[in-house]
């Protein structure tokens, strides 16, 4: 598999601006017990999916009225029956600005991302969280159908409309519901989680908490169906996608030396995270949970890894934080974390800089 | 045409769009789903009448169907293309997560992407955002020849979200407009976007409905005053609006508000095709918009939603 991949290189447009990471929040609900393969039971969520239209929008092999699928007992973090994908995302924006609410004002545009359906047929998550939170933005908008990888691209769009003084709002959530497959042992188990922060234009003169130096891309099909693929071919091909993107990232900065970078990435297990280090000849670290994939916010959750770990050796940290998904997208970003930030409640942000 | 008028180097090669099966009509559709007389005699008096519905077909065929309606002056123009955006209304009309609308195509295309997402939770202001980035990032690059933009809905909910009185029949639909800095059709001019977020819920409950109800053509017509300011351009200067394909009741009140003619506004589609939500962009352009741009006239693509979301774009001849 690993020829054919590399037939297809992974793209980066241009080299990008680095982008400044100002404040950083992550919110992970109370883990809970589960003994289904599939997502949690919300008997009045997705109606809508057992109509005809709902054929191909329900996984295929999950049968139509199936809304579990016995597994051995796990735990993951789990979000409340009654709370919505916004709720999550607002609640991790909320507490961003708990921390740092002399940023409010500075925010002029608001960037979420999430792979998962929300609950209700109607509604709007990034209108939502400019709604609780900003008022009036510029821009709102969400960006979708990149699996759970999506958050470098996001970075890259929210930077074209980087103006000076001004912060962009990027968000991030997942909440696994039934006929959704939560968990694919042997592959990954998906935890629902959100995370949130403010990006912006490097600055002479500000205090970002961490820099992101460079982003690649990837869109690389799954050879196959995502449904029926066998968990040692997608293992395979997430390895070898992942492997690919990094290596890109790399090949474009010669000059680093790999084994001052640490890797971190999504939650897919440490025999995969040891795998991906040794042929990548960096070291890994362990996101916030080794064996719980943390869906899309997943990748910010891995920027805080990366800014606590800065803190904790008190100097810069370079960092490649990457995330690769089932869907075939896949991204890597090269972040330069920065010494000095304070963490309080869940968020992250520059000394000094912290709500009295 | 203004001297203020800001104007990109990207236009639009072609569109082109895909409405599933034959029409339906919505009196003998309503007899079989037993929908009440009264509801579906209010949609016909507000001039709405047949619709596509198309369950049995993908999101990623739908679009495809779109895709092989573009007609392009070069045999080889998916080669070129380096960015894919895709962008939707209905919030369901999507693959199982994490699944990719965006790698179905990929693979289908073999398009060569150096970047790829999906704009939503603008409703049908959600193409000309998605339509927006695209052009910055093919401007910003020199390498590349093309985006690709589409769009895919389908609706779900039965016959409650189907028929949306007064003024509005949902149908399913898909596009595919292609970017390019060659050889088009019509020029991309100055996009404006508003989100009025309080109404971010959309039409979920009665008292959802009401707000949207009471603010969608104040913040329409504010979004066209903005428009006009921000490009110099007087409404009636365009050979004439594009709305979405719904609630002409609205867009009579919209033309009232601005002091337009009625004939100012391309209302044709509206009991032809349905609302197709972010299909409707290149519904009418392709209708519509192209005959207007290739007589000289400006055009103007509009985008309005249910959840807050406003968006207008300019249309420049080439």
């Amino acid at each position: 598999m690993q020829n054919e991949l590399l037939q297809n290189k992974p793209n980066t447009a241009r080299e990008i601006d680095p982008i400044a990471i100002y404040a950083l929040a992550t919110h992970l609900p109370a883990s809970r017990p589960h003994k289904s393969l599939l997502g949690s039971l919300i008997r009045s969520a997705y109606n809508h999916l057992y109509q005809p239209a709902g054929n191909f929008s329900r996984p295929s092999n999950v049968r139509r009225g199936v809304t579990s699928i016995a597994s051995p007992v796990y735990e993951v973090p789990t979000a409340e029956d009654q709370e919505r994908t916004a709720d999550l995302a607002s609640l991790a924006v909320g507490k961003l600005l708990a921390a740092s609410p002399a940023s409010k004002d500075a925010v002029s545009a608001v960037f979420h991302n999430q792979c998962t359906l929300d609950q209700q047929i109607s509604g709007s998550g990034c209108l939502r969280i400019q709604d609780d939170h900003f008022g009036q933005t510029e821009l709102s908008m969400m960006i979708g159908q990149l699996g759970t990888a999506g958050i470098p691209t996001v970075f890259r769009l929210a930077s074209l409309s980087f103006k000076s003084g001004r912060l962009t709002c990027i968000s991030a959530c997942d909440k696994w519901i039934a006929p959704f497959v939560r968990s694919v042992p042997g592959v990954l188990t998906y935890g629902d989680a959100s995370a949130a922060c403010l990006a912006g234009k490097m600055e002479a003169g500000s205090a970002p908490i961490a820099v992101i130096e460079n982003i690649v891309t990837s869109c690389i099909p799954l050879p196959g169906d995502l449904w029926s693929t066998s968990v040692a071919l997608q293992r395979e091909y997430l390895l070898d996608h992942a492997r690919n993107v990094i290596e890109t990232l790399l090949s474009q900065h010669p000059d680093l030396r790999r084994d001052e970078l640490v890797l971190i990435g999504d939650g897919y297990g440490s025999d995969f995270a040891a795998e991906l280090s040794a042929s990548l000849r960096v070291p890994s670290v362990p996101n916030f949970h080794s064996d719980i994939h943390l869906s899309s916010a997943s990748p910010l959750f891995a920027v805080s890894k990366a800014i606590a770990l800065a803190t904790e050796r008190d100097r810069t940290q370079l960092s490649v934080i990457w995330t690769i998904s089932q869907s075939g997208h896949a991204a890597a970003m090269l972040l330069r974390a920065c010494a000095g930030a304070v963490e309080a409640n869940g968020a992250w942000l520059a000394r000094g800089r912290l709500a009295a | 045409m203004s001297k203020h008028l800001p104007l990109t180097d990207i236009g639009i090669a072609d569109a082109a769009y895909h409405l599933p099966g034959s029409p339906i009509d919505v009196v003998d559709w309503g007899r079989e789903q037993d929908a009440a007389p009264d509801l579906i005699s209010l949609l016909l008096a507000n001039d709405c009448r047949y619709f596509f519905d198309g369950p049995n077909v993908s999101d990623v065929d739908s679009i495809a169907a779109a895709i092989d309606k573009l007609s392009i002056d070069d045999a080889d123009w998916q080669s070129g293309v380096r960015y894919l955006v895709h962008a939707h209304t209905q919030n369901f009309s999507m693959p199982a997560a994490p699944s990719s609308i965006l790698t179905g195509l990929a693979e289908r295309y073999g398009l060569d992407l150096k970047l790829c997402f999906s704009v939503s939770h603008l409703a049908c202001a959600s193409l000309i955002n998605g339509i927006s980035l695209a052009a910055q990032l093919l401007q910003n690059d020199p390498e590349a020849r093309y985006a690709l933009i589409v769009s895919s809905d389908r609706t779900f909910g039965g016959s409650t979200y189907r028929l949306r009185p007064p003024g509005c029949i949902q149908s399913d639909g898909s596009s595919a407009i292609l970017l390019s800095k060659e050889k088009m059709r019509c020029r991309l001019g100055h996009a404006t976007m508003r989100n009025f977020a309080q109404l971010h819920e959309g039409p979920s409950n009665p008292t959802t409905i009401a707000a949207t109800a009471r603010l969608t053509c104040f913040h329409s017509i504010q979004l066209l005053r903005d428009h006009s300011e921000e490009t110099g351009i007087r409404l009636e200067d365009y050979g004439q609006i594009l709305p979405v394909n719904a609630d002409k009741h609205y867009w009579l009140k919209i033309a009232e508000g601005l002091g337009l003619n009625e004939s100012h506004f391309f209302f044709d589609n509206f009991p032809k095709l349905g609302h197709a939500n972010c299909a409707d962009f290149a519904i009418n352009l392709a209708d519509r918009g192209f005959d207007l741009l290739d007589q000289g006239k400006l055009v103007l693509a509009f985008g309005q939603s249910n959840v807050g979301a406003h968006a207008a774009l300019t249309l420049v001849p080439n």
